[in-house]
């Protein structure tokens, strides 16, 4: 109900475009949304941020990309990127990251970078740096009501794969084994440990469910604009900041991160453009800024809430330096007005 | 931090052995030079020519050496983890092209807009200009550390990550600052020759200016990691808790080596801006250069301010001579391109299959003689890297394979590519096998 009042709302204050704004940013959500998913349940296992993942995200992509120009279709080359993609990530676990366990969560990332920069480089030296787009058929939009129409492909298809894929992810991180396995990992691994859980196991499932993932999420972004060498890379930030707002290693934060940084970037453009028009500011090429909304969203999650939107709060997290000092500002002036100074730290 | 080696480990004292490291390190180098020297030679260059490409080099790899001593200071003594070099090392580039070029109008041809023009204009001193890209990026470096230094180290990365992804955009797009996609040209030089030798008499003052630069900022950190103050940071990347338990305040020590290293980071791209004579926001800011720069750190080794020069020079004598080789490169190829993909693929192809029988042996007839000479090689762990090593030729020949089908023209820009791939095998390797890089950190002792 609540929602619907307030895209009507929207609709009726901004006018239809900003809907159409509102379904781009689903349509993005729901692929940075399956990424973050992946991301996050690796981070949350493993402890290390896998700075590879939008690279494995672009092989996913050329890999279904390979099959579906040799014949096969889109669907089975998709299916078939995803099974190779999972036995790409226990090979990366396998021949790399096992050797780093328990050296901090520094030297993955260096590695993660490594691995980033051989696949990128040897996508680009095999396939060359063209675009290159799925051989799907051309359709025109579907209009729901004049002035807002979505792509049968890159909308409604990417936003029926991201929601099940949301929906598979909570099946198995609530209702199975694997899933209770992985999360009592991510809260605690020696706890883990210690109850029995194989967590060695645990681990290759994570990557397993990291690197797949990346590779749908790959394919869903290459649906939506073009495949490039670079495609993955360019989205890691946005991936990221979804992650970081959601609460770094939860998969449901990612989901409402992911939600929070694709919505706030597309609707973003509206206003950007409006900054365009000489009698505001003027700026020029608005909204290719776009993408730097995610990052100010970033920041403001790692000043205030470092923990993240839905992530729990760590027992003895330290406030930032701002906050320290904004607070003690403003309990100081507080005080001296208001009588009650009491409540100003208080709040949890 | 225990991603720096600890010098907890004592050995035998080495006072006579050679200085190996060193020894490999600067022979690496000056058979880069060489090399890259005969590729000039080959080419039919002038001798002025090829000592002018080599003062390139030799400024563009001081550049890199004081980003890399920048990112030392960041990560390899206060355990900072910095991915976001090229964006300070852009703040300084372009503060540096903004203050000291002479106005630049836009330019506008047939009523259509060529160049937008800059921000800037002011023609101030070379010295000034360094001195505020120092500034610059110093307080970016302080500003973006604020909201996460207090977190773990890969919400450091990440924050870093984004802000030069950022900056990147904005020099794009901000045309009224930044000259948009051409940048900002005209750059002074710091002496203009008028004579027909000026490329190189440049080159040769740019190496000039540099080294002193250099050896300034060696002696000056190297004075400084001896201090209290750097004792202080070791301690913050050893054990951070320990060291606030002994009354310091960790926040501000971070801040200010991060900031500092952001500077130096600054003078680098102020330099750069100098050198080249004109900034654009293309590749010289792309992620790769942070990438380089961690390479030349782990290679040289962190925590020894030695070892990111060293580390500098190396690391970018690889791409200058990639750059060198890639007019000869395809001609070889071309030759030779079928041999060298043939054998690739049957080697390969042979060493895989031996290398998987050898460890199948090895595993299902424990009592044979030949099982001892298996266990000594799997003790060692090579059976299990020379099965990788032999998939991994026998995949180069297939990529050259599929190069040749798909990609015929573009086998000279594929050095590039390959390039950075290798960029990325090192970075695996090293901080799999030897995180401490050529030159050690430096064991220190209580007297």
């Amino acid at each position: 109900m609540i929602a619907v009042a307030v895209v009507a709302g929207l609709a009726f204050v901004f006018g239809i475009i900003i809907l159409q704004y509102a379904m781009g940013g689903l349509v993005v959500s729901s692929i940075v949304i399956v990424a973050a998913i992946g991301l996050t349940v690796l981070y949350g296992i493993r402890g290390f941020a896998n700075f590879a993942y939008g690279d494995l995200m672009t092989l996913g992509a050329y890999l279904a990309l390979l099959l579906s120009l040799n014949g096969l279709s889109l669907v089975w080359g998709a299916i078939v990127s995803f099974l190779v993609l999972a036995i790409v990530g226990i090979l990366l676990e396998v021949v790399i990251f096992a050797r780093l366990e328990g050296r901090g969560p520094v030297p993955p990332i260096v590695a993660s970078v490594g691995v980033a920069l051989i696949i990128q480089n040897g996508i680009r030296a095999v396939a060359g740096t063209t675009e290159r787009i799925y051989p799907v058929p051309a359709t025109e939009n579907v209009v729901i009501v004049p002035g807002l129409g979505i792509h049968p492909i890159s909308g409604i298809l990417t936003l029926v794969v991201g929601i099940s894929f949301v929906l598979s992810a909570h099946v198995l991180l609530k209702y199975t084994n694997l899933g209770k396995a992985m999360r009592a990992t991510a809260d605690n691994l020696e706890l883990a440990k210690a109850t029995g859980i194989d967590t060695k196991r645990v681990t290759y499932a994570a990557w397993v469910v990291s690197s797949s993932f990346a590779s749908t999420a790959g394919i869903l972004l290459g649906l939506g604009t073009a495949v490039k060498p670079t495609m993955g890379f360019d989205v890691l930030l946005l991936i990221f900041a979804a992650v970081i707002v959601g609460g770094i290693g939860s998969p449901y934060g990612a989901m409402l991160g992911g939600l929070m940084v694709g919505l706030s970037q597309e609707m973003s453009v509206p206003f950007l453009v409006w900054l365009e028009r000489p009698d505001v500011i003027g700026l020029q090429f608005g909204s290719a800024y776009k993408v730097a909304i995610p990052f100010i969203i970033l920041i403001i999650v790692l000043i205030f809430r470092p923990w993240g939107i839905a992530g729990r709060r760590p027992a003895f997290a330290r406030r930032s330096y701002f906050i320290e000092r904004i607070t003690r500002t403003l309990a100081g002036e507080r005080g001296a007005i208001d009588t009650s100074p009491g409540e100003a730290n208080g709040g949890r | 931090m225990a991603s720096t080696p600890s010098s907890e480990v004592a050995k035998q004292p080495a006072a006579h052995k050679l200085p190996w490291s060193e020894i490999i390190a600067f022979a690496a180098i000056a058979a880069i030079v060489v090399a890259g020297v005969l590729a000039g030679v080959l080419a039919g260059a002038s001798p002025q020519g090829i000592l002018t490409n080599v003062g390139f080099y030799a400024s563009i790899a001081i550049i890199f050496a004081i980003l890399a001593l920048g990112f030392n200071l960041q990560w390899g003594y206060t355990g900072l983890f910095n991915a976001g070099i090229a964006g300070f090392y852009l703040i300084g580039a372009y503060t540096m092209a903004i203050a000291i070029t002479a106005p630049s109008p836009p330019i506008v041809i047939g009523g259509i807009p060529v160049y937008p023009g800059h921000l800037g204009g002011y023609s101030l001193p070379l010295a000034v200009g360094v001195v505020l890209a120092m500034l610059a990026s110093g307080i970016a470096a302080a500003v973006i550390a604020l909201p996460a230094l207090r977190l773990r180290a890969d919400y450091l990365a990440i924050a870093t990550l984004a802000f030069a992804s950022i900056l990147q955009i904005f020099a794009n797009n901000l045309q009224s600052v930044t000259g948009g996609s051409i940048g900002i040209t005209g750059i002074p030089k710091p002496v203009e020759f008028q004579s027909a030798d000026a490329p190189f008499l440049n080159a040769a003052t740019i190496v000039g200016i540099g080294s002193l630069v250099l050896l300034f900022l060696l002696l000056l950190l190297q004075f400084m990691a001896e201090s209290p103050w750097g004792r202080v940071l070791r301690a913050v990347r050893e054990d951070e808790e320990a060291t606030m338990a002994l009354g310091k305040n960790t926040f501000n020590y971070k801040l200010q080596a991060f900031a500092l290293g952001g500077a130096l980071m600054g003078l680098a791209g102020a330099l750069f801006a100098v050198t080249l004579g004109y900034v654009s926001p293309s590749s010289s800011f792309a992620p790769a250069v942070t990438f380089s720069v961690w390479v030349m750190v782990i290679v040289g080794g962190s925590g020894n301010n030695r070892g990111a020069i060293v580390g500098g020079f190396l690391i970018y004598g690889l791409e200058w001579l990639s750059v060198q080789l890639k007019d000869y490169v395809p001609i070889a190829l071309a030759a030779g391109f079928v041999t060298i993909r043939g054998l690739l693929i049957v080697v390969g192809f042979i060493a895989s299959i031996s290398a998987v029988v050898l460890v199948l042996l090895s595993r299902h007839r424990p009592t044979s003689a030949w099982h001892r000479v298996m266990q000594r090689i799997q003790e060692r762990g090579l059976a299990r890297n020379g099965v990788i090593g032999a998939i991994a030729l026998y995949g180069l020949g297939w990529v050259f394979v599929l190069l040749e089908q798909y990609a015929p023209g573009a086998i000279g820009d594929t050095i590039f590519y390959i390039r950075l791939m290798f960029i990325g095998v090192l970075l695996i390797l090293l901080i799999i096998y030897r995180p401490e890089g050529i030159l050690r950190e430096q064991k220190r002792v209580l007297r």
